[in-house]
């Protein structure tokens, strides 16, 4: 593991029983991650890229393997822990927005600054300072069921930004909404990776995963191929 | 109608693919129901039933029943009870009733026994009613077998010892036997023919205690024990019903009656002619109320406030199930939304989803109406036994009658529409174009949410004015159980005797077998001390009017309450003699008449315990003056409220009479003695039947059968209110973390704690409580008011009793919320999200 890596995975699995039924959803993954770094995940429906995000996330355990996030060993830590490490360390951006209906634009930004249990006036400054970021700082006052999808992403990214995370970690950003709303996002996340952000995305379109520096391939549960932005063609890996 | 029964199809398959939502909606309605069905059939019995005779609606009471006993001359008020001769002028000389009936106004107890073999041949316990001859047939009452007695049984007092058995009593000692007529039984020490049977609907004219057996009041005078009421002009013991002429109205006939009344009054025989009697005469009046309902006695009076109270309680309890089961449809219509959304694509009017809708909720309402029947049944049964302990039970029955099941009917269907109406509504103003939309990004509809959550919050507003009643009323009777009566009522045992059915004359040879009792319990162990009287506490009162030599008394402080006691009496119930001496042996038949009176008698009327020692007053129809030998504590003789505590205390040595109680006063536990005491006095003497036993302590606490049975019950369904409002509660709170599930699942991924996350459902469940708390507090507090009259001992506004109802209820919503909370905090997160 290098010392400028900010996620480390080492021979991950996650195995699904249901029923005496075993699925592989994920079957020893290596995965290195270092900071400041633009990574998008491709691949099928079902080959496991949600799964591997979810892992990535501290959303889910894997059945095996070690995950290193900032140099922390995080496989076997207690709940209380992980959602600690989840506020401060992960910025969640969801295919589905994942707002919340009842809280307005500045309460959903704000949310995870609270349960971090920032003072207000610093969780104000942070807050703004998101969704400015992303252009939306006009719309404090708004709820989600009064923004178009696009801003609704938008405000989502915000709420990914506020707590200055380690790595953000985007599932699908695009997927709800249209090529011009899509492209407006991953501009913003170009942007934001521009700026210093560590970012793995999810995606199963092309055109967004070429947004990235770094490009995983995944098929059954593995890493099949990994390409760089400035190949034209991926080299298959073996891992 | 095709579309009627597909409706009820497809609601049938509905509620079958629902089974916890169909179980948890009908077994609510069948509480809910099953408590007003019960209710109800208490109210129908005390205060709605009409007897079960040809036209019940021509009946009228000669006054209202609420006296009873027996009444020496013209009372100071309305009559209300009537002599034999009284009953015969009234019966002679009126225009305006096809007839008139008497019944004694108190039920005789005898003990009656078969000739022949087995078990018949043991007297046993008959309740009977002493009825005048016509009284079957101006009821208009036919017999199941046999026949009635006729008014040629009333021509010739004591010449008519027939019997007519209650169905009842005809099945339980003659197992319906035809045999039974005809047969001859034994009776108040002679032989009674049995000569017919009453139907199984006829209860009597009495409300809350049908009689085993009628017989008629001509043989009054051989009831054991009984002064010769038959003879005595002045003597009114007995209630008139008359039936109306067609066309007279109550008014007319009242009129009518009156006439008589004043003409009769002033030529009866053996009434002294004083200034008093004049006036009584003049005065004397009376009133003609409806008799389709029977007589009631003090039951309709002493009943119908605490049955009114009880039925309010049971609505609301009613009223928070619909508002449960409204919840749960609530709750539903969510999973239902894509598919009432597709109806009206497919073409359904609004119309057509609400009656389908409504018909399942009137399936769901007929299921629990059903069940609540069945509930009401066992339950309504139970109930009463429960509240009803002692000797004393409470006159209270369920019964399941046509205006019992037609009340059932009523309020299944009313539930039905109540709780079915709002969701049906709601769930056919769907809009299609958005339901069959939904499903990737689903937000939350504060609207829905809300209607739920106003049903909880008035669920827990209800929920906090039952508790509260609940608690004043049991607080109520706590504080009437620890009323100082003036006697320690622990440790003391009471033997209830029937010494009138022994056949002993009230005379010196009586007295022989009363210490013959007394002294067979001294020796046993345990036993402390013993005593006879004629009344003990609760058990009805005799009062007489006297004058004081040298002292000039208003009429109506001439009177007093009069017991015979014998000397061990005061020891017993440890009444502490405050001045003077109690009886002792020296106070004999042939020694001067003397008397224990209270001390409210003492400074009443002789202006202080000192001034009254020493002093004699008579009796009104005695001739010998009585010295009053001793002030006794005052003491509560009728009921722990009593407010009369003018008592005087006669020598049973010196006036003998029949008895009703033994009084035992024993160390330890009463019950541990009772059998031991019980066996002594059947061997001292056999021939004098014991009715039951009973503790002094049970008597107070029976005589409290009501404020008793009103604490109890609405407690019991104040309970099942809370219980249904916390099923409502985590209904609606397990509906919201449902509904909830992928907003929590962001805010765990958000770096939420899953103590977090239980802190904030329960946070919801308490908020909706305290707000269901704040908008009941001010009806609560009305509703107690309301009460205020029933209450003793405390105000309307009991703060002590609304913060633990209070506390009760946050943490019943606590436990209710709790539940769902911890759902909430094991969402896993990545589920949560996929939800979506």
């Amino acid at each position: 593991m290098d010392k400028d890596s900010l996620i480390y995975l080492d021979g991950v699995t996650k195995v699904f029983v249901t029923d005496e039924v075993e699925t592989h959803a994920l079957a020893g993954i290596h995965l290195d991650i270092r900071r400041g770094e633009y990574v998008s995940i491709a691949g099928p429906s079902g080959c496991g890229k949600s799964t591997l995000l979810a892992i990535l996330g501290l959303l889910d355990t894997p059945s095996g393997g070690t995950y290193t996030l900032n140099s922390q060993a995080v496989a076997n830590i207690k709940m209380q822990e992980r959602a600690r490490i989840r506020n401060r360390e992960i910025g969640f951006i969801f295919q589905a927005f994942n707002l919340i209906g009842d809280l307005n634009v500045y309460e959903n930004v704000e949310l995870p600054l609270t349960y971090r249990g920032m003072p207000s006036s610093e969780r104000k400054k942070a807050v703004i300072e998101a969704l400015e970021k992303v252009g939306m700082s006009h719309r404090l006052k708004h709820y989600p069921s009064q923004l178009s999808g696009g801003q609704q992403q938008r405000v989502a990214v915000a709420r990914a930004l506020a707590g200055s995370p380690s790595v953000l970690l985007a599932d699908e950003p695009t997927g709800n909404l249209d090529s011009v709303n899509g492209e407006a996002v991953m501009g913003l996340l170009k942007e934001l990776h521009s700026n210093g952000a560590t970012i793995v995305m999810v995606t199963h379109d092309p055109r967004y995963a070429g947004f990235a520096d770094h490009t995983i391939h995944m098929f059954d549960g593995r890493i099949v191929e990994e390409s760089k932005a400035e190949e034209s063609k991926g080299n298959e890996v073996t891992h | 109608m095709q579309s009627i029964l597909k409706n009820i199809r497809y609601g049938y398959r509905t509620l079958l693919r629902n089974p916890g939502f169909t179980a948890v909606a009908v077994v609510s309605l069948a509480l809910g129901i099953g408590a007003n069905a019960a209710i109800f059939s208490f109210i129908n019995t005390v205060l709605l039933r009409t007897l079960p005779v040809r036209e019940p609606g021509q009946l009228v009471i000669f006054g209202e029943g609420k006296e009873r006993g027996i009444c020496g001359g013209p009372p100071e008020g309305p009559m209300e009870m009537f002599s034999w001769e009284q009953y015969r002028n009234f019966r002679q000389q009126n225009k305006v009733f096809t007839d008139v009936l008497a019944i004694n106004s108190l039920p005789a107890r005898l003990y009656l026994t078969i000739y022949g073999e087995g078990s018949g041949s043991v007297p046993q316990p008959a309740q009977a009613d002493l009825v005048s001859g016509n009284y079957f047939n101006v009821l208009g009452v036919r017999p199941t077998a046999g026949r009635f007695f006729d008014s040629t049984a009333d021509a010739v007092p004591g010449a008519n010892p027939y019997v007519v058995l209650s169905d009842g009593y005809w099945e339980r000692r003659f197992h319906r036997s035809p045999a039974a007529l005809g047969q001859a039984v034994r009776l108040a020490d002679r032989d009674w023919t049995i000569i017919g049977v009453a139907p199984r609907s006829f209860f009597g004219t009495r409300i809350g205690g049908t009689p085993d057996i009628w017989i008629p009041v001509s043989m009054q005078d051989q009831m054991p024990g009984s002064p010769g009421l038959l003879k005595e002009p002045l003597m009114q013991f007995m209630y008139l019903i008359g039936r109306l002429k067609p066309g007279v109205s109550r008014v007319l006939a009242e009129a009518n009656v009156n006439v008589i009344c004043q003409q009769m009054l002033p030529g009866e025989p053996g009434e002294e002619n004083t200034p008093e009697t004049r006036e009584h005469i003049r005065h004397a009046k009376v009133a003609l109320t409806p008799g389709d309902k029977g007589l009631s006695g003090g039951l309709r009076r002493n009943y119908e406030t605490p049955l009114q109270i009880l039925m309010v309680v049971v609505a609301l309890v009613l009223l928070i199930a619909c508002a449960n089961v409204a919840n749960l449809l609530l709750a539903l219509s969510p999973k239902r939304r894509k598919e009432f959304a597709l109806r009206v694509g497919l073409g359904a009017a609004a119309g057509r989803l609400i009656r389908q809708l409504l018909t399942e909720s009137l399936m769901l309402a007929a299921a629990g109406g059903l069940l609540g029947v069945l509930f009401a049944s066992a339950g309504g049964k139970l109930l009463v036994h429960l509240i009803s302990t002692g000797p004393r039970a409470l006159p209270l029955e369920f019964s399941l009658d046509a205006q019992v099941l037609a009340f059932t009917v009523g309020i299944s269907l009313a539930t039905g529409l109540l709780f079915g109406l709002v969701p049906a509504w709601r769930a056919s103003r769907v809009d299609p174009h958005a339901a069959l939309k939904e499903g990737k990004t689903s937000m939350s509809s504060p609207a829905k949410v809300t209607f739920g959550r106003a049903l909880v919050a008035g669920q827990v507003a209800l929920s906090l004015g039952l508790l509260v009643t609940a608690g004043l009323l049991l607080h109520s009777f706590s504080n009437l159980l620890s009323i100082d009566t003036g006697f320690e009522r622990e440790h003391v045992l009471l033997f209830k005797l029937d010494s009138a059915s022994s056949g002993y004359k009230a005379d010196q040879s009586l007295l022989g077998i009363y210490r013959r009792l007394e002294e067979s319990v001294s020796y046993l162990p345990g036993v402390n001390a013993e005593g006879v009287s004629l009344f003990s506490f609760n058990e009805g009162r005799r009062r007489n009017s006297f004058t004081a030599p040298g002292i000039s008394l208003p009429e109506n402080a001439r009177l007093s309450n009069q017991n015979f006691v014998s000397n061990g009496y005061f020891s017993v119930l440890h009444i502490p003699i405050v001045r003077g001496r109690g009886f002792t042996a020296a106070d004999t038949a042939i020694s001067p008449l003397v008397s224990v009176v209270s001390e409210t008698f003492a400074n009443r009327i002789f202006g202080g315990t000192d001034n009254a020692l020493g002093r004699t007053f008579i009796f009104d129809g005695e001739k010998k003056p009585v010295q009053i030998i001793g002030i006794a504590r005052d003491v509560k003789s009728q009921t722990v409220r009593d407010a009369d505590l003018r008592m005087t205390y006669r020598s049973v040595c010196q006036m003998p009479d029949y008895m009703n109680t033994l009084a035992v006063r024993v160390t330890g536990e009463p019950v541990q003695v009772a059998a031991a005491v019980r066996q002594a006095l059947r061997t001292a003497a056999p021939d004098i039947p014991l009715r039951w036993t009973t503790t002094l302590a049970d008597e107070v606490s029976d005589s409290l059968v009501r404020e008793r049975a009103v604490a109890q019950l609405s407690s019991f369904f104040a309970l099942l209110a809370l219980a249904l409002a916390a099923i409502g509660l985590y209904g609606t709170i397990s509906f919201a973390v449902a509904r909830r599930t992928s907003e929590i699942g962001i805010r765990l991924a958000l770096g939420a704690e899953r103590t977090g996350v239980v802190g904030m459902v329960l946070r919801d469940a308490l908020l909706l409580t305290g707000l269901g708390m704040l908008i009941g507090l001010p009806f609560t507090w009305l509703a107690a008011r309301r009460m205020e009259s029933m209450l003793y001992g405390l105000g309307s506004f009991d703060v002590p009793g609304m913060l633990w109802s209070m506390l009760a209820l946050g943490l019943v919503a606590a436990l209710a919320g709790y539940l769902p909370a911890r759902c909430a905090a094991n969402i896993n997160p990545m589920a949560a999200l996929r939800h979506e």
